[in-house]
């Protein structure tokens, strides 16, 4: 039952993974257009704040700016009512209070009680008031509503750069359209009559998009807080506490926003009564006045695309001690100034993070060749060196809808500089398949970021020494992302570790070269220096010490000592990542790292060990056993491990390692340890080899990537 | 027994030299036999420029390649034999250079040579965009490929080719 339900698991994931279904997969990015107004406050900080977040405006590269000389509109909100809080309750005294604790108790009681009767009408009529400000607040909404409908007039007008006498060209059209136009646009306008470049512009028309932030009243963080506090002391008013305010994380300014995308809807029929009713140029010389009569009542329609709320702030941390411990550089920025600067940000930098709602803000591109695989985009739409493309074939399923099923995946190595007018011949950017199946012309391609961390999963299969073996966890990062050289492309820095259990393994003698020391009063703890005294003992040194065996070769009854415990390996890795073929479906990955090796004997198989001090016996203290029976060297290691690339996420390793071991030492006073020669070590646990060795484990490994 | 190695070893060298031709030749084999079904559908991308046709032309096949390659004689094919239908996007409907739906079979001889690999049709007809297929343009269907690919044919050159070989009659003969 539980191998059923994980297969259909992974089957339905490993489908949702792999495909994605659609009625008719979109093949082409064009660039969309993008056109920003603000909704605000009428105080002289909110138009700043717009002020700010014009000048900062700025769009991705994929994105093309259009500007529209239309005002912004203001619009306050309804003020805010004051909000009605009620206090806690006295505490009712228990049995053992006093008669006049009870009296106390009865009085706050009755006061409470009283002002509660009050501010339940307070309440009543806040209530009200918020009702009413709801009415206002729905009104404010159609006001904006009614606002954001009437921007796509003047974007209309934009795209036909419409004068004040109403003359309109598609010379806008023609520009955006020669710089949207890639090879395959120029190549078919090359073979064709009629100029494909000019008709591109209407299709980038229907790419516009109008983006409204609106605004809400500024905040000081430091009226946010004293409306905490207001809040906190009328509810402990009763409760008879020293009243604490807030702590002021933070002081300086916010205010909230709502971000709507909208679309202009450019279809057929909006065009033909566009072309019908609303154009205008110099050749049109009957009825100009009807037109343009028509054109001060012309709207044109727009669809919802998405709606979000955030909030932009300028703020520093607000309470005194931060401000007293840190650093002279670090300056504590004014109110004015903080005020001054709300609203330096980009809201509209991260616009293509919404491309899974709004489909057109996408990068798509296909295949040009293969191999290497490159492609008719480049720098004009931003792409990134590193970052990882999907590569998809289009499947028609028995119902005719198109799927798109992903076949491979590749990373970008050279990204064409395409900025400017394409001529039939531009630049490709190149990318390198780390995986799938062969890659052809005409494949879609698709920015789908990932695969930064890596995380290995695996046990050792052949090992000469079990001690290198056994469970392996390996963290790997990709730093290659920030390289802009070949070599340092595929560099990855990481934590790898093994480890494993040992039970029942022969020790043979083993010891530490210098005597072990320890404090006398760590091993008896129950005596004082007076006690010592007593016995003849004179503390003038505290510590104490033995030439101890950590373990004998055999145990009381006379047969070979055993002893259980877990060993490991942990060690910073340095590697790169090596792809094979064209597809790069095979890999090798080198690594270097260095680190710590470790045995951890469990205390249990521990020697009594002790000292004799006149009559008493003085065993090694019990906290430091633990210590005592862990050794540890340094490590050296070379692995090179061999994968396949099964998907963008999983990857099968095969990886043999080089690990060279110096001298052991013990962690409590890292003195080295030795086996006495011939005593019975297990060398299959490398227990024979505490001055060094060097082992050969090779793993097998599932590679996760994120 | 040595005689045996020695043929064997032979013979595995024949074959290694000689498999990479015979592999060539089922490709050829399978694209002529593609070919010869003449599946493909053609529509009009564009106005062409003088004395073409700008089309684009939807070739199947299982192997890709096989479809890129045959796109080109699918297009002339097409030209000659059965035009194509407009758009919206002001590309006319066209019709075929020959209304003899019999032509092909009553010149076979002249048409196989002219569709042979590397034959005559090369002349008239050329990819766009490099042979680049568009996003889109590469569609799976059951176990074969859909590849559309848009191209240039000069059908003024090929109406007049084609009329001096007495293959088809000129558009004045008829007055």
């Amino acid at each position: 039952m539980k191998v059923k339900f994980f297969v259909s698991f992974l089957t339905i994931i490993l489908a949702i993974s792999r495909f994605s279904a659609q009625e008719k997969v979109e093949t082409t990015y064009l660039r969309p257009s993008i056109t920003t107004f603000y909704v605000s406050p009428s105080s002289s900080s909110a138009k700043n704040v717009v002020s700010n977040l014009t000048a900062n405006n700025s769009l991705e590269a994929r994105f093309d700016k259009h500007t529209v000389g239309f005002d912004n509109l203001t619009l306050d909100y309804p003020a805010k009512n004051k909000k009605v809080y009620f206090p806690a309750p006295p505490k009712k005294p228990d049995s053992t209070a006093t008669t006049r604790e009870r009296k106390k108790y009865k009085l706050a009681y009755a006061a409470y009680a009283s002002e509660k009767v009050e501010l339940t009408k307070m309440q009543k009529a806040y209530k009200e008031a918020e009702e009413k400000r709801g009415e206002l607040l729905k009104e404010r909404l159609i006001m904006v509503n009614n606002y954001i409908q009437s921007t796509s007039k003047p974007v209309v007008a934009r795209w036909f750069s419409r004068d004040s006498l109403g003359n309109m060209n598609i010379h806008l059209w023609e520009e955006r359209a020669h710089y949207s136009a890639n090879d395959e646009h120029v190549n078919q306008s090359l073979n064709s009559s009629v100029s494909r470049i000019s008709t591109l512009g209407e299709d980038l028309m229907k790419k516009s998009y109008i983006v409204v932030y609106d605004l809400g009243d500024i905040e000081s963080y430091e009226d946010i807080y004293n409306e905490k506090d207001r809040a906190k002391k009328i509810k402990e008013k009763y409760l008879n506490i020293e009243f604490k305010p807030v702590k002021r994380e933070k002081e300086g300014f916010r205010v909230s926003y709502i971000r709507y995308i909208y679309k202009l809807n450019f279809d057929e029929n909006v065009s033909n009564v566009f072309y019908e009713k609303y154009w205008l140029d110099e050749s049109v010389t009957t009825n100009r006045e009807e037109i343009k009569n028509h054109w001060e009542t012309a709207s044109f329609p727009l669809i919802k695309q998405h709606v979000y709320s955030g909030l932009i702030e300028q703020s520093q941390p607000g309470f005194e001690e931060y401000w007293a411990g840190v650093k002279t550089s670090k300056k504590r920025r004014s109110k004015e100034d903080l005020l001054n600067s709300l609203g330096n940000n980009n809201l509209n930098g991260s616009l293509s993070a919404l491309k899974k709602v709004i489909e057109d803000f996408q990068l798509k591109t296909s295949v040009f060749k293969a191999y290497p695989i490159t492609a008719k985009i480049g720098s004009k739409e931003g792409i990134k060196l590193n970052h990882r493309w999907f590569i998809y074939e289009i499947h028609l399923d028995d119902e005719g809808h198109q799927i798109m099923k992903r076949t491979g995946w590749a990373r970008a190595t050279s990204i064409g500089d395409n900025k400017g007018i394409a001529t039939g011949k531009s630049p490709t950017s190149i990318f390198r398949q780390a995986g799938g199946k062969e890659a052809y012309s005409g494949m879609l391609m698709q920015p789908k970021p990932g695969g930064a961390a890596s995380f290995n999963f695996g046990y050792g299969l052949v090992s000469s020494d079990q001690s290198t073996a056994g469970f392996i966890f390996d963290m790997d990062f990709r730093i290659g992302n920030l390289a802009k050289g070949d070599f340092g492309r595929g560099l990855y820095i990481g934590l790898a570790t093994t480890s494993n259990f040992f039970r029942n393994i022969n020790t043979g003698e083993i010891k530490t070269i210098e005597p072990i020391e320890w404090d006398i009063y760590d091993s008896i703890p129950q005596l004082d220096s007076v006690s010592l005294d007593t016995i003849g003992y004179t503390p003038d040194t505290a510590s104490y010490s033995i030439n101890a065996n950590l373990f004998d070769e055999t145990d009381s009854t006379g047969a070979a000592t055993t002893a259980n415990g877990n060993s490991s390996v942990v060690y910073l890795s340095f590697g790169r990542e090596f792809l094979l073929g064209n597809r790069g479906k095979y890999f090798i990955h080198p690594k270097f790292g260095i680190g710590i090796a470790t045995y951890k004997f469990n205390i249990g198989d521990a020697n009594h060990l002790y000292a004799t001090m006149d009559s008493l016996q003085v065993d090694f203290p019990a906290k430091d056993l633990s210590s005592l029976y862990t050794y540890r060297t340094s490590v050296r290691v070379f692995s090179l491990s061999m994968g396949v690339h099964l998907t963008p996420m999983f990857s099968l390793i095969l990886k043999g390692s080089i690990v060279n071991r110096a001298q052991f030492s013990a962690v409590y006073n890292s003195n080295n340890v030795i086996n006495t020669p011939n005593t019975g070590a297990s060398s299959s646990w490398g227990i024979d080899k505490l001055k060094g060795n060097t082992t050969f484990p090779i793993f097998a490994a599932l590679r996760i990537n994120f | 027994m040595n005689i045996l190695n020695k043929y064997i070893s032979i013979s595995l060298l024949v074959s290694l030299c000689i498999s990479p031709m015979l592999l060539s030749a089922q490709a050829k084999r399978k694209a002529n036999k593609d070919t010869q079904a003449w599946r493909y559908e053609i529509e009009g991308v564009s106005q062409g420029s003088q004395g073409t046709y700008l089309i684009k032309v939807w070739s199947y096949s299982k192997k890709p390649k096989v479809a890129i390659e045959q796109s080109k004689k699918n297009a002339v094919h097409g030209i000659i034999f059965r035009g194509y239908e407009g758009n919206k996007k002001g590309v006319q409907n066209q019709r075929p250079l020959t209304r003899n739906s019999n032509l092909e079979q009553e010149k076979e001889a002249f048409f196989k040579d002219f569709f042979a690999t590397g034959g005559k049709y090369m002349k008239f007809v050329s990819l766009t965009n490099d042979g680049a297929v568009a996003a889109g343009d590469r569609i799976k269907v059951g176990k074969e490929y859909k590849i559309g690919l848009i191209v240039s044919v000069r059908k003024d050159a090929l109406r007049k080719d084609l009329e001096q070989a007495g293959i088809i009659k000129g558009l004045n003969s008829g007055f």
